[in-house]
């Protein structure tokens, strides 16, 4: 079946690489003040090696490994497939539910990437970057339509007790 | 105490039409095996379908949900497995081949059959 296949692999990468971008976009305008060029090209890197690691999770799955797989059980929780997440309504589709136009619902995958922004005396600062890519069936043309989003999440732990730092050698 | 058991398929199995699905049976004693009698509800327009022993074969038509009951008469013992049945275009039950399944002709929900579940105990045995 195509529509798993090569001819998805362009716009699976272009979304899910853009999703990224976006993230950061939006994310980027206050940070970079609060946290400083370094940090931020750290998240940068974090973002465009999630989005490409991502991005073949998702062409590899629909290429090869959904494409053949056997299905024996109608689980209602899906299909989970190594990273990958097949949600499925067979149960609903074989007993004609109206509700439901396909057997086969959302494939998705989603890495989860910390990174460490900034650490002094008493602050540290840490995030963590999600990524999120699905491809779903469009009902309208019959293929399968890519999406993705991305999250990024920031911690910041302050004390007011100094770090201890290791004796030095004599 | 007499037992009866669906071994095979399990219930809410995946079965691809066309291709026969054989069900099978356990029965506490064995020898009761033998006398199992199967019956197969299919879709309103379908031929429905009867067996008896051990085990019993049957191919369906249509993308449908599909109730295979077994029965030992002499201890009143019941019991049953839901096959989700899909029809595809190319005979294979893959992920692929499940995403193109023809439709149902007809609707019919788990909700509306009776159940039994797949193994059942006979209260007492029959003499």
């Amino acid at each position: 079946m195509t529509e798993f296949g090569a001819s998805l692999t362009n716009s699976i990468r272009e979304t899910t690489c853009d999703a990224g971008k976006h993230a950061l976009e939006r994310f980027a305008t206050d940070a970079v003040l609060a946290l400083g060029e370094a940090a931020m090209a750290l998240v940068q890197q974090q973002v465009s090696t999630g989005a490409t690691g991502l991005a073949d999770t998702l062409v590899n799955a629909c290429g090869k490994d959904l494409a053949g797989t056997v299905v024996t059980d109608c689980d209602e929780n899906g299909l989970d497939i190594g990273e990958v997440h097949v949600a499925t309504n067979l149960a609903k589709f074989a007993a004609g539910d109206p509700t439901v136009r396909s057997p086969v619902g959302e494939i998705s995958a989603e890495h989860c990437f910390n990174f460490a922004l900034a650490a002094s005396d008493g602050l540290e600062a840490t995030g963590t970057l999600t990524l999120h890519g699905a491809c779903e069936l469009d009902e309208a043309t019959r293929r399968l339509k890519p999406s993705a989003w991305a999250k990024i999440e920031l911690a910041l732990a302050w004390s007011s007790k100094p770090k201890e730092t290791p004796p030095t050698a004599p | 105490m007499h037992q009866l058991e669906i071994t095979t398929p399990r219930d809410a199995s995946i079965a691809v039409a066309g291709k026969p699905v054989v069900f099978t049976a356990r029965t506490t004693p064995p020898q009761l095996a033998s006398r199992v009698r199967w019956s197969v509800s299919t879709q309103p327009g379908e031929p429905g379908a009867n067996g008896i022993g051990a085990s019993f074969a049957y191919t369906f038509a249509a993308t449908g949900v599909e109730q295979v009951v077994a029965h030992l008469d002499d201890d009143g013992l019941t019991c049953d497995v839901i096959v989700y049945v899909f029809k595809t275009q190319s005979g294979g039950s893959t992920l692929a081949d499940l995403l193109h399944a023809d439709p149902p002709p007809v609707a019919r929900a788990v909700a509306s059959l009776r159940r039994w579940g797949p193994s059942t105990l006979a209260p007492r045995a029959a003499s």
